[in-house]
């Protein structure tokens, strides 16, 4: 079962490498934190944060439902902090580092940390609408290539988790991730457990000092503890397994466990459909409609047009295309507007929708791309945005 | 076999520098155009400017500098052009703003004046007369400046047209007069970055460097950092500030911090200082930040 766990964890970890530093894409939009931090920005403006897409809800909703159905398997299976901090703990223990046994009321004191962490995160980033403790974040500084928000705070918190792990099991899963946090109550009420059949258990306690999150397997009858990860050492520990002392699956399947590609094939299946899910149905990550004045009223039929826009980046790239269409001088657009962009790199697809018997498309072109007086900062803004298939500068005539 | 291997690396050498050696000369070319078009613009040739940017664009498609100002420079010709047409006069002194606008960015003060002149003439109000003596001051017309700021009713009077005459009284070494207008001006803490700015300057022709110095802290403590280098060296070149610029307290004061909390994300033609900049893979070169060309000292006050 550890070898079927090591196969996937290093399945997901050279995905995420080779995405990061081979294919060099944007991996923040597949975090699962990520939607937890858009999703107050999303509902209540339209919006979201700086970097990130709606494929980071898809995700979240993904492993949600995964942490219902088997507990935190992302934790023990798919996150690459986890995955790192655990073999760091192997390597350690194969040289010889014994990892420290944190006394049990300690490691619970400590693991509340992590909703002090969620909570503070949480706040400043649904404060300021941006991704401001990214340069705190371990993950990030593996994600990022170095991004230029990196500080060194971000290898000082990096460099405590690695060194920290080399004596401690994954002291930053069970005390400070903020995800964990999300997870838990989730976790909590999952459907499969780990059970222990007191009758054929010989209370030699292997399963409590196998597990890495520290559960004192031996002492429950079934394993309720939210940061359970499935990660099944427990049971690969116990060496009364064979007579049913310990097993794996819906708690009334006590004694019959279920094989551990149910997780493995459970899990595949969600995280695809949410990588499917997130091509196939993608939401716009920047939404804003122009409030109607008293006396108007949207049209029946907006009309719409859809334009692949260059330089069309991130929020702030969005923001700044609003901006451009909502202005008030000659190339003002009257009436009902509404954007729906999908910011990224390359040309981004935008759809913006108009009122067609006040205006009409070559003026919704022209308000994208011609540069226009910042009345408030007293600057022309040229406009940074280049429409496929349009060249308002012909410069070949 | 080895003259084969030496027409081989040759093909090869030549297909792998042409197209390089081409865009070099190409940005080359461009660069040299965009110092042209410059020129152009400091001499108020819209038209020359005009040209010469769009040549640069055509020459380095992949800028987006010279497209930008090309687009810039191709617009304020067209509402120049429109200005002269327009019979609306909220419309014509909109437009007028925004060509006012141009010219102080690129600093055709020239261009200003007559379009300040236009305006004042048209509007006959505190603020256009502001805007004109503003200009007047620019290009050391003090004279001028300071018959027609001296020419508003007291009542009619404003914070920045006081503070205007008392910049022209002072370089015209009528120091009394200057420091009888102090008593119009709010204390520093009540006034925003562009006021502030106009009082350094005050107290430095002056003579009181320590309250210009003061003065000129909190201008910079109350800018946005994104706009606060621009600020700064506009400060250094400001001949009004000379007095402050050789005093002991001048090199405290540039390095005051702002106290403005402002996005990281720019949002505008630069990413800037995005904190995303790494990994929205947005790799096109841009223009400089227009916000960066402002000239401070002669913006309105926002607040
Ligand atoms: S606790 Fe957090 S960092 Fe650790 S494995 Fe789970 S999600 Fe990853
Ligand atoms: S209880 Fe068992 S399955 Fe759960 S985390 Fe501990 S060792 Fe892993």
């Amino acid at each position: 079962m550890k070898t079927t766990r090591r196969v996937i964890q290093f399945g997901f970890l050279a995905l995420t490498l080779v995405g990061v530093f081979v294919v060099r894409g944007n991996a923040e939009r597949w975090c699962p934190f990520g939607g937890v931090e858009a999703i107050y920005g999303y509902i209540s403006e339209g919006n979201m944060l700086c970097s990130l897409g709606v494929s980071n809800f898809y995700i979240l909703g993904a492993i949600l439902l995964l942490t219902l159905l088997l507990r935190r398997v992302f934790c023990g299976y798919m996150c690459p902090i986890g995955t790192i901090s655990e073999w760091l703990q192997s390597g350690a223990r194969r040289v010889g580092i014994r990892p420290i046994k944190v006394p049990y009321g300690l490691d619970r004191g400590l693991a509340l940390l992590k909703y002090a962490v969620l909570v503070i995160v949480l706040f400043i980033t649904y404060r300021a609408s941006e991704l401001l403790f990214r340069g705190f974040d371990p993950c990030y500084a593996l994600l990022s290539r170095h991004g230029e928000d990196i500080t060194v705070w971000t290898y000082v918190v990096t460099g405590a988790v690695v060194v920290g792990s080399l004596f401690v099991v994954m002291p930053f899963c069970r005390w400070l991730c903020p995800l964990a946090a999300v997870l838990n109550p989730f976790s909590r009420f999952g459907l499969t457990r780990i059970t222990r059949d007191e009758n054929a258990c010989t209370d030699c306690g292997e399963c409590s000092t196998a597990c890495p999150m520290a559960i004192p397997v031996d002492k429950v009858k079934t394993v309720t503890a939210a940061r359970c990860m499935s990660c099944m050492d427990c049971l690969d520990a116990c060496p009364t397994r064979g007579e049913g002392a310990i097993a794996w699956g819906p708690p009334k399947t006590l004694g019959r466990s279920w094989p551990q590609a149910v997780l493995v094939v459970v899990m595949l299946l969600l995280v695809s459909a949410a990588v499917g899910a997130s091509y196939a149905f993608p939401l716009p990550s920047f939404v804003k409609m122009r409030d109607m004045q008293p006396g108007e009223s949207a049209p029946p039929a907006p009309a719409v047009v859809e334009l692949e826009i260059e330089n069309l980046t991130c929020r702030g790239k969005a923001t700044l295309l609003w901006y451009f269409l909502d202005r008030d001088d000659e190339f003002a657009i009257k009436g009902y507007l509404k954007i729906e962009a999908w910011p990224g790199p390359g040309q981004a697809k935008t759809r913006i929708s108009y009122d067609p018997t006040l205006t009409e498309e070559t003026a919704i072109k022209e308000a994208v791309t011609e540069p226009y007086f910042d009345l408030v900062e007293q600057f022309w803004r040229p406009s940074p945005f280049r429409i496929e298939g349009y060249d308002p500068l012909d410069l070949d005539d | 076999m080895r003259l084969r291997m030496v027409l081989v690396c040759l093909v090869v050498g030549c297909l792998t520098t042409v197209p390089g050696r081409a865009q070099a000369d190409s940005s080359e070319e461009a660069a040299k155009l965009g110092v042209e078009g410059r020129a152009c613009l400091a001499k108020a040739d819209l038209e020359g400017a005009k040209k010469a940017f769009k040549a640069a664009a055509k020459a380095d498609r992949e800028n987006e500098e010279y497209r930008q100002l090309y687009a810039v420079v191709r617009r304020v010709i067209k509402i120049r052009e429109a200005l002269a047409d327009e019979k609306d006069a909220e419309k014509w002194a909109k437009t007028a703003g925004a060509l006012r606008g141009f010219y102080y960015e690129h600093e055709i003060y020239r261009e200003a004046l007559a379009l300040d002149r236009q305006a004042h003439a048209k509007q006959k109000t505190t603020e256009s007369a502001v805007m004109l003596a503003e200009t007047q001051l620019e290009l050391g017309m003090n004279a001028e400046a300071a018959n027609l700021l001296g020419g508003i009713d007291d009542e009619a009077m404003t914070t920045e047209a006081w503070l205007l005459l008392g910049v022209v009284q002072a370089r015209r070494g009528e120091m009394d007069a200057a420091r009888n207008v102090m008593k119009h001006i709010p204390k520093p803490d009540e006034a925003g970055p562009g006021v502030l700015f106009e009082m350094a300057r005050l107290h430095s022709l002056m003579g009181d460097q320590d309250k210009a110095a003061v003065a000129l802290t909190k201008c910079f403590k109350s800018t946005p950092p994104s706009r606060l280098d621009a600020f700064k060296a506009y400060a250094k070149e400001c001949k009004d500030l000379h007095g402050l610029i050789a005093h002991a307290s001048f090199a405290k004061t540039m390095e005051t911090k702002s106290k403005v909390k402002e996005s990281k994300c720019s949002g505008g033609t630069s990413c800037g200082k995005c904190p995303s900049k790494g990994g929205c893979a947005s790799k096109k070169k841009t223009g400089a930040k227009p916000a960066d060309k402002k000239t401070c000292g002669h913006e309105k006050d926002k607040d």
